[in-house]
């Protein structure tokens, strides 16, 4: 048996297990991307809202009522 | 007479009716082109031969037997996530491999009935999201090819099918058909059915078709109508078109420079060209797109994410995730915001026959990308009808791609200006494919 063998094993492992938290981490990042995209665009969609004139209180329009 | 590839399908249906050539002469040649460059675009997911060949056949015996249907004969290729009948629906997920459709979407039906030929499937980004799909840019295999319809927008140029379906929940039919140099129209939404079609975002989903003249488009279009072919405008106006140069602020230089060309073309020409603005900010229109596109995406996709997490790309499955957070009141305030946009832009349309700005913001990016949305999105949200028309080239050799937007339900006014602009400015060539053998 090669006296190296369990080296070779061990320093596989741990590069295997360094690429997937690797991957783990970029697939994070990736996720907290989308989510800061999104809360812009949310930010975005609530700053129309405020701006509109007509409060959703008041009278709706006929076409509010149906789909578009 | 025979028929080649590349053929119009206005010039199929004029062959077979006239009996110069047969159903399955045309399904032999584009059947033929496929088998020669397929294996480097990769534009199919499936083609079943035997099918395509008892399809030509019939069509053929109902030629014989006196029928002159509106489409005889004109091949199709269909987006993977339209039911094709004895086609699997795999729409880029490996667990629907098994799924064969047991019958056509309704649209599918209809363009049957009409006398189309299903060629196949086509190649799309998983679920129609942004996962590039495995197909290739025909002007450049290591350009992108675009998506979602991917394999749609590539088979029509590379002349394996006259008219190819796709589908536009944010730019799927009109980015493809720019990055690979074809024809994309979109419909207003819900003027093809989606039964039969995958859903993403129902309130956004819009079925589009490719083509490579706008003849073909007004064809299949009015063939769907039920009506005769299109009459040019009585009174031959040229039209109004509304230039929305803002749009070009924000694209590269190559995009801005063609698209100003366009615009002076058509006054060249006798066309009234307008600088004007949208009377909502773009920013306005994005934003609200993206939190519905979202929340009904993750409404779409959460419980098959949950089972199947190993098997979805990771842009959609991030994407279902960050959308599952989104709230009922920001969903219905966003779906508020979106019919009022609708109204208060329809209001404001009157004046134009058309609006004009690019589709794509640059020409075809690198393939591990599906290019820049925002342009598309705006018709989208709004359920416009929009084309795509390829009528420049970049320095780099890439398509470059013009929009019209029409108003909402006068689509064929719309095909009407398309058809007039591809008079002044003249539509690019197929792409040369000596590299993809």
């Amino acid at each position: 048996m090669d006296p190296h063998e369990d080296d070779v094993s061990a320093i596989n492992r741990r590069l295997t297990s360094a690429a997937e938290l690797t991957y783990s981490a970029q697939r994070c990042e990736a996720l907290a991307n989308q989510i800061q995209h999104l809360s812009e665009m949310l930010a975005a969609v609530r700053r129309q809202q405020l701006g509109l004139s007509e409060s959703p209180l008041g009278r709706a329009p006929r076409q509010e009522r149906g789909e578009r | 007479m025979k028929p080649e590839a590349g053929m119009s399908a206005t010039a199929i249906v004029s062959g077979v009716h006239e009996g110069e050539f047969t159903a399955a002469d045309v399904a032999a040649v584009h059947l033929d082109q496929i088998n020669q460059y397929d294996e480097a675009l990769r534009a199919f997911a499936s083609v079943n031969q035997r099918l395509v060949r008892a399809q030509a056949d019939w069509l053929d015996r109902q030629r014989d037997a006196g029928a002159r249907l509106p489409l005889h004969g004109v091949p199709v290729a269909v987006k993977d996530i339209i039911d094709v009948a004895g086609l699997p629906t795999i729409a880029g997920f490996e667990p629907f491999r098994g799924n064969i459709a047991r019958q056509d979407a309704a649209i599918v039906a209809r363009l049957r009935s009409l006398g189309a030929l299903m060629l196949g499937k086509t190649h799309t980004t998983q679920f129609a999201v942004g996962d590039p799909a495995p197909t290739r840019n025909p002007w450049n295999l290591e350009q992108s090819p675009a998506g979602s319809s991917a394999g749609s927008g590539v088979a029509v140029p590379a002349g394996m099918s006259p008219i190819a379906l796709g589908s536009q929940t944010a730019g799927s039919v009109l980015r493809p058909a720019a990055f690979n140099g074809c024809i994309g129209f979109k419909p207003t939404w819900g003027w093809i059915s989606m039964e039969g079609v995958l859903p993403l975002a129902w309130s956004l989903d819009h079925l589009g078709l490719y083509a490579s003249t706008v003849e073909d488009l007004s064809l299949i279009y009015h063939s769907l109508l039920e009506q005769g072919p299109a009459q040019r405008r009585a009174d031959k106006r040229p039209p109004r078109i509304g230039y929305l140069s803002e749009f070009s602020g924000m694209s590269q230089p190559a995009v801005a420079g063609h698209i100003q060309h366009v615009a002076e073309k058509a006054v060249e020409a006798g066309g009234s060209v307008v600088e004007t603005r949208l009377p909502v900010s773009f920013e306005d229109l994005f934003s609200v797109h993206q939190v519905i596109f979202a929340a009904e995406m993750a409404s779409v996709h959460i419980e098959n994410v949950r089972e199947h997490p190993e098997d979805y790309g990771p842009r959609i499955r991030d994407g279902v995730e960050a959308g599952a957070l989104i709230s009922a009141v920001d969903l219905m305030q966003a779906q508020r915001l979106q019919r009022r946009h609708i109204q208060t832009i329809d209001s404001w349309f009157g004046s134009f026959d058309a609006l004009l700005m690019p589709t794509v913001s640059s020409e075809a990016c690198d393939r591990a990308e599906t290019g820049d949305r925002r342009f598309q999105v705006p018709a989208t949200l709004l359920g416009l009808p929009a084309i795509s028309l390829p009528t420049g080239m970049s320095q780099n050799g890439l398509p470059l791609g013009i929009q019209l937007i029409g108003r909402a339900n006068r689509d064929d006014e719309l095909l009407e200006v398309a058809r007039w602009l591809t008079d002044v400015v003249p539509l690019i060539g197929r792409p040369p494919l000596e590299h993809c053998r």
